[in-house]
């Protein structure tokens, strides 16, 4: 799993690019979240939250995207079908390399969070890490998984399949994942969002690992 | 030196649109054996490549193995299955940790050796002339040692050294217990191992 995870972060970081890219659109969405809301509206943590997993997600498809190009020239779906790792690990490797991705976007993203809407440090910071990381999880997961669905897409679909199809999986998560963040934000129990993030995660990376054979192209 | 088979294809189709690009193709693949896949562009060679791999579902028909499980599959196809931004050797070295080899840095510098690509071996796959990415991804392909090997026009772009380099490692690699497909459209392709030929055309077996 590791080594799988490796590789595709290696790749990533070898390609300035694409995560230039990435960390550049992120900046741009984030930034114009923070200029689009009044000042009273951006104050609202539920806002803030939501400006920053929004603009993380959206930044970690455009990365997403970029690798399913990559792959689709070279194929190496086919050399990761074909090795005789079991999907569940191939699965687990490439989520990794996602949620890796996403953290890392995040880690820039933050101190712009702080600085545009004007977030002091506070004791609820912990709490909203544990959210991130779990809703980064579930976000990764699904990339993989509807990554591996669209690989195989020509043409417009090629580029539009991975938004078009994660999209209505993933607001919930983000939506969980923001409102739990400004849940404790306000000092009050966010408790049940981390239980529907983790359930969450438990239920993607089951469906993903036992389909993901069969999506590969493995008989 | 041929023994049981390693793969069976009875009555396989299969149908892109409305282009039948098999048509009810029955083959068994021994082991031991060398397979010469010949026919011209568009015959059907890749197709019916891509369907013994695994990695395409047939319209009809099926692909089976002797014992109910495929058995491992090195392929060698027009995409050369190897990370741009990786280096040779890297490639190599995911693809024998992947198989379970031992000692996997040493496995993916000697098949580099092999595959005269030494000088090349820290060398992103990007950076690598056509040639050369071909010879990468012949190494990839055999390097795990599977039981069915399948090479889609393993020497196209690559030089004449290069093919006879590469023609020696096929040589060798034939064993009582793996079965190698070659699909070209030259039929004189290694005419020193004889290989039981095989003819498509139009999606059809001749021979």
């Amino acid at each position: 799993m590791t080594e799988i995870a490796a590789a595709e972060f290696k790749i990533e970081w070898r390609s300035p690019s694409a995560w230039v890219t990435s960390l550049l659109f992120a900046f741009l969405v984030l930034l114009t979240q923070a200029l689009a809301f009044p000042a009273h509206l951006a104050a609202l943590p539920e806002i803030s939250f939501a400006a920053f997993f929004v603009s993380a997600f959206f930044a970690g498809i455009l990365s997403e995207n970029a690798r399913l190009a990559r792959d689709r020239r070279s194929g190496t779906p086919y050399f990761l079908a074909l090795s005789a790792a079991a999907p569940e690990r191939v699965f687990a490797g490439k989520s990794l390399a996602a949620f890796a991705i996403l953290c890392l976007i995040q880690c820039f993203l933050f101190p712009f969070l702080v600085l545009f809407f004007n977030l002091p440090f506070a004791p609820a910071w912990p709490s909203a890490l544990g959210l991130c990381l779990t809703a980064n999880a579930a976000l990764a997961c699904l990339m993989t998984l509807f990554g591996t669905v669209t690989f195989a897409w020509k043409g417009v679909g090629a580029s539009l399949g991975l938004p078009i199809l994660i999209l209505p999986m993933a607001l919930p998560v983000l939506a969980a994942a923001s409102i739990g963040s400004s849940l404790a934000w306000a000092g009050e129990p966010m408790v049940h969002y981390l239980k529907l993030l983790l359930a969450t995660d438990i239920a993607v990376a089951v469906v993903g690992a036992l389909s993901f054979g069969k999506l590969l192209g493995r008989a | 030196m041929t023994d049981g088979p390693i793969l069976r294809i009875d009555g396989l189709s299969v149908r892109f649109g409305r282009t039948l690009a098999l048509d009810n193709v029955n083959l068994v693949l021994s082991a031991g054996s060398v397979t010469l896949l010949a026919g011209e562009n568009g015959a059907g060679k890749s197709t019916l490549l891509w369907a013994m791999s695994g990695l395409l579902i047939p319209t009809s028909g099926r692909v089976s193995a002797a014992n109910g499980k495929l058995p491992s599959v090195g392929f060698l196809a027009h995409q050369p299955f190897l990370y741009e931004d990786l280096t040779v050797t890297e490639n190599l070295e995911l693809a024998a940790r992947l198989s379970g080899m031992p000692d996997p840095a040493d496995q993916a510098r000697e098949a580099v050796e092999r595959v005269g690509l030494g000088p090349h071996a820290a060398k992103r796959v990007s950076a690598l002339s056509r040639g050369q990415i071909q010879r990468a991804a012949f190494a990839r392909a055999v390097l795990p040692g599977p039981r069915l090997l399948l090479m889609d026009e393993p020497f196209s772009n690559v030089d004449p050294e290069g093919i006879q380099t590469l023609s020696a490692i096929l040589r060798a690699l034939r064993s009582p217990d793996r079965a190698i497909v070659i699909a070209s459209h030259d039929r004189k392709i290694m005419p020193d191992i004889s290989p039981i030929l095989v003819e498509l055309r139009g999606g059809k077996l001749l021979s």
